[in-house]
């Protein structure tokens, strides 16, 4: 097999295992990669693409509630559900982790406590998008050369 | 695959990485499916006569959530195998949801452990 593809599938494998090392992302996130199969090659890219794209507006919608003269908590809450649920489907343990800390002070109308959980929300989720990003690159690359992007370990 | 049975199932979430997942963990498996975004959409498969083995159903949608849905098509005399699904941590909640007629529940996300045991339940 060309070495470059070898190299560029190892190089892939690390960085895949790396995310769930650093407390990026979980197990979830392995069952996921594992989906990907010959019936559906794009499985991967399209599901982190979409859970991508989603957040941002989620996570802004946020910012403007709080900001908001008389803070609708239950209407936060209601976000902060949608955001957990994609994120624990792909495995995006930190940003899940973050939106725990941010029910807890929702439920206690913490407001300065909130915007500090939507703080940590929002970078948890810009560091998950910086390294799925990453992911998604190494996997074009592996593509365009003609590779197979490898399962993870022990799957 | 978990089943050599050809089940239907009905996946009702509105998150689209949600309903992804747990389709690609059903067709995975043996399963043909439909989509509804809402529990609106939900009802409205059962009031046009669509019969489905199991509806894996979402507690917070817009338009109509969850809990208003599996009463609807619980109305309907619907005796599919309903499971709910959630990230929520609220036992009120779930207690709610089971009580509105569900089958079981399972917090969010799918994996073939929860799969396995579904599909056992529909085999049974």
């Amino acid at each position: 097999m060309n070495s470059r593809v070898v190299e560029m599938q190892n190089k892939y494998a690390e960085y895949a295992i790396s995310l769930i090392a650093q407390g990026i992302m979980d197990d979830q996130f392995n069952r996921v990669q594992n989906m990907q199969d010959n019936s559906n090659p794009n499985f991967l890219s399209e599901i982190l693409s979409s859970y991508l794209g989603d957040m941002p507006k989620l996570i802004h919608s946020l910012a403007l509630d709080l900001q908001q003269q008389y803070v609708d908590f239950v209407k936060l809450d209601k976000t902060i559900h949608n955001i957990k649920g994609s994120s624990s489907s792909i495995g995006a343990i930190c940003v899940l982790n973050a939106c725990n800390a941010f029910v807890a002070c929702c439920k206690e109308q913490d407001i300065e406590g909130c915007f500090k959980c939507w703080e940590q929300t929002s970078n948890a989720f810009a560091l998950v998008k910086l390294k799925l990003e990453a992911l998604l690159i190494l996997e074009q690359q592996i593509r365009a050369a003609g590779g197979i992007v490898p399962k993870p370990v022990g799957y | 695959m978990a089943t050599t049975k050809k089940f239907m199932a009905l996946v009702v979430d509105d998150d689209s990485v949600n309903r992804a997942i747990n389709l690609k963990y059903l067709t995975r498996n043996g399963f043909e499916t439909e989509v509804a975004k809402n529990g609106q959409e939900a009802v409205e498969y059962f009031q046009m006569g669509y019969k489905f083995d199991l509806v894996l159903m979402d507690m917070e949608m817009p338009i109509m959530d969850g809990f208003q849905a599996t009463m609807e098509i619980r109305a309907l005399g619907v005796k599919s195998l309903i499971i709910g699904m959630s990230s929520t941590a609220s036992q009120v909640k779930i207690q709610e949801f089971v009580s509105a007629g569900l089958d079981d529940f399972y917090p969010k996300p799918m994996n073939m452990a929860k799969l396995i045991a579904i599909i056992r339940r529909l085999e049974d």
